[in-house]
């Protein structure tokens, strides 16, 4: 049993060493596909095809969108600007760190169900360094890159499933969470259905944890969302657009 | 007589490379344009109230010769814009470069010696349009931009600029586009002067 620590060090050594030839290594210049740049909007010969993609929930998610703005920026952002007054900087990040290192079973699995084994084996290895040197508070690995690129962002089931093949589905505004669309609503529960300290502590623990370490980084959901909002004509077109958008760039 | 050939020849070739001057690389062009106005926001004047707006001019002649605002303007409306009047088109393009103006200008104060880093590209069949993907290093996160830049004039222009995959004119389209089907293209121009006029007024939360 005492072994174990040592093996897994010696397997991230390993794989570390196999794959340096990964790292990085990219051309700069493509030839974009026939309708990459298919932005002449003005065209005569322009069309518009977006029109397909409808809004087959309209109704159920302008009356939420209307919902979780005013709760984000009349109750959540007030309230979370105290919470910075109090809880400074490097209280927010440990709890954060904290937060994040519990996720780990979680994006193993999803590293797993994407074969990414290599950041399944990185998942690891920063598990059993940031809780052997500070239960998970200080982010002590981040010092220790890895030398193939390592995207935890990746790690969540939305983008399990879209790697999978699934479409996104219709957008789908998510009471008191925010835009989503059907796969990523899926992705959602499923994250929290394997969020494993879940199964540890009683739910009256792990529910309010899980919100406290969502409204812990809410800054980083205001602030982006309060500077669209105010630039925007429609801020519900604009959000949705940004939304997707992003969507579309992060997922595979 | 030699000497009367060789003369003409030179007359010519210069001649022929002043009638199609060089644009350059878009990469050239986005690395030289960013690094001109880092370094004037990096100047000590800038931070100086009183010669802060001499600056703030410089900054924005060279915005102006980066973007192209009337490339922005055509594709931000659309195919309706072929139906707007040539006084409604130039309508549009001020109001609308105003409204850019007025929404960004602010977050030139927040620069704190940031980097604009070239990191590849992706030209289109025929090379006529060029999105040119840079990662721009903020102060804890680092933001992926591209700028998708066509050639006008004999320069690179930019007429897009795409922030964490999401397209300004994709995005200002689609919600011109739900105004457009209701309201007249005046109705719209008022729309972007009273907005550009109230985000004059009320600048933006501090950016992240």
């Amino acid at each position: 049993m005492k072994n174990i620590p040592c093996i897994l060090i010696c397997c991230l050594l390993a794989l570390s060493l196999v794959t340096v030839q990964y790292s990085y290594a990219k051309d700069t210049t493509t030839i974009a596909a026939d309708d990459y740049f298919d932005d002449d909007y003005f065209e005569e010969s322009y069309e518009d095809n977006t029109e397909q993609k409808s809004d087959t929930f309209y109704a159920w998610n302008i009356f939420w969108h209307n919902v979780n703005d005013f709760t984000l920026t009349k109750i959540a952002e007030p309230a979370h600007k105290e919470y910075s007054k109090v809880i400074l900087p490097p209280m927010r990040s440990a709890i954060e760190n904290f937060g994040h290192n519990l996720g780990t079973p979680k994006r193993m699995l999803n590293a797993i169900l994407q074969a990414e084994f290599a950041q399944a084996f990185i998942e690891l290895g920063r598990f059993i360094i940031n809780t052997t040197s500070s239960l998970g508070f200080a982010d002590v690995a981040q010092f220790h890159k890895p030398l193939y690129p390592y995207n935890p962002e990746n790690l969540c089931f939305g983008y399990t499933l879209a790697n999978w093949g699934i479409g996104e589905g219709s957008y789908f505004v998510i009471p008191f969470l925010g835009p989503s669309t059907i796969r990523e609503t899926v992705g959602t529960l499923l994250d929290s259905a394997t969020s494993a300290y879940n199964y540890f502590v009683p739910l009256y623990v792990s529910l309010p944890a899980e919100a406290l370490f969502a409204f812990n980084t809410l800054d980083t959901v205001y602030t982006p969302y309060e500077n669209l909002k105010a630039n925007a004509f429609e801020p519900y077109i604009a959000i949705k657009n940004a939304y997707l958008e992003n969507l579309d760039y992060k997922r595979p | 007589m030699y000497k009367i050939l060789f003369t003409l020849f030179i007359a010519l070739t210069t001649m022929v490379s002043t009638a199609f001057a060089d644009p350059g690389t878009p990469k050239e062009r986005v690395e030289n344009g960013s690094a001109r106005i880092f370094n004037l926001l990096l100047q000590e004047d800038f931070q100086n109230p009183a010669t802060k707006p001499q600056v703030l001019e410089q900054i924005e002649a060279e915005l102006i010769s980066f973007f192209d605002f009337e490339e922005f303007s055509t594709r931000t409306v659309g195919p309706k814009w072929r139906q707007f009047t040539a006084q409604q088109k130039a309508d549009f393009i001020d109001a609308f470069t105003e409204l850019l103006r007025n929404s960004y200008i602010n977050t030139l104060d927040s620069y704190k010696g940031e980097t604009l880093n070239y990191v590849g590209e992706v030209r289109s069949k025929d090379g006529k349009k060029v999105e040119v993907h840079t990662v721009f290093k903020g102060q804890e996160k680092d933001y992926p931009v591209s700028f998708r830049m066509l050639v006008k004039n004999d320069e690179w222009v930019v007429y897009d600029v795409i922030i964490e995959g999401i397209s300004m004119i994709k995005n200002y389209r689609e919600q011109f586009k739900d105004i457009l089907v209701r309201a007249e293209p005046n109705e719209l121009i008022t729309r972007i002067r009273e907005k550009a006029q109230e985000v004059k007024d009320k600048p933006l939360a501090e950016q992240k």
